[in-house]
């Protein structure tokens, strides 16, 4: 989530200009018997959202 | 996050070893990627990480583990460790963005099976703080809970693709039915039957208005 300073009007709940969820990420269990295999992706995913605050205030 | 379902450990719920089991998720090679991923994330202004219980890490409403996931993402990095954030108490987490306001929860809040009982993980937080310990035989586990350790983990060794059959009440115990009989007779029978008795009973309280 990448936090801005932009007031909210309902009350004190954080503020973001974007949110992004990842569900059911189900790290866990040895070799072979794991849910998550997509690991480099979503790695990459993690670290292409750390870089869109600045891609948003650059416009 | 992650998923102790999957670990070898003892009973239902990781307490005394609920530091060890997550620290060997976070050793891990697979998993490793993502970890430091995390922590790179936590280390930049403006960003906020907020980790969400679900039915398959309940560990994570434990102190302990909490502090461990700080230390791995942040280390001692003040202004990294204030960037993450648990909710852990079945509430999800809500929030704005624009004019919009946003509610994540996991889902298993309104799901039968998989409902934790939030009382029940604060009571082993407050063990685990005051430096005492649970014994599995006082851990009640949710009926997914018993399904997953129970069947599923001896199914998936077989038939690695269970896991993708959702919802698992219908899809995955239906593949079960036609493939394994004699597993699917674990979770059709007269225990079972009355499990969900219980569940049904249960108070609305596990409910998210509809």
């Amino acid at each position: 989530m990448e936090l801005s300073e932009r007031s909210s009007d309902v009350g004190d709940l954080p503020t973001f200009d974007e949110v992004h969820v990842i569900s059911d990420i189900h790290m866990g269990g040895k070799p072979g018997f794991q849910i998550l295999r997509e690991t480099s992706r979503l790695a990459n995913f993690v670290r292409w959202v750390a870089t869109q605050l600045a891609v948003l205030r650059s416009f | 996050m992650f998923d102790t379902l999957a670990e070898d450990i003892r009973g239902y719920v990781a307490v005394d070893e609920a530091v060890s089991t997550v620290q060997r998720i976070m050793d891990d090679v697979s998993f490793s990627q993502i970890w430091n991923a995390l922590g790179d994330f936590v280390q930049k202004d403006g960003r906020t990480l907020v980790v969400v219980i679900g039915n398959h890490d309940i560990e994570v409403a434990f102190p302990p583990v909490q502090r461990l996931i700080l230390s791995r993402l942040a280390g001692d990095n003040l202004p990294a460790r204030a960037r993450i954030e648990f909710s852990t108490a079945g509430a999800g987490y809500t929030c704005t963005v624009g004019n919009s306001r946003i509610y994540c929860i996991h889902g298993n809040e309104v799901d039968a099976w998989n409902y934790n009982r939030y009382e029940d993980l604060a009571k082993v937080a407050c063990r685990l703080n005051a430096g005492q310990s649970l014994e599995q035989s006082e851990w009640t586990p949710n009926a997914g809970t018993k399904m997953v350790k129970e069947v599923m983990n001896e199914v998936k060794r077989k038939y690695a693709w269970i896991d993708l059959l959702k919802p698992e009440t219908s899809a995955a115990v239906g593949a079960l039915v036609v493939l394994d009989p004699s597993q699917a007779k674990k979770i059709t029978g007269p225990a079972w039957l009355r499990c969900l008795e219980r569940l049904k009973a249960a108070p609305e309280r596990c409910r998210l208005p509809t």
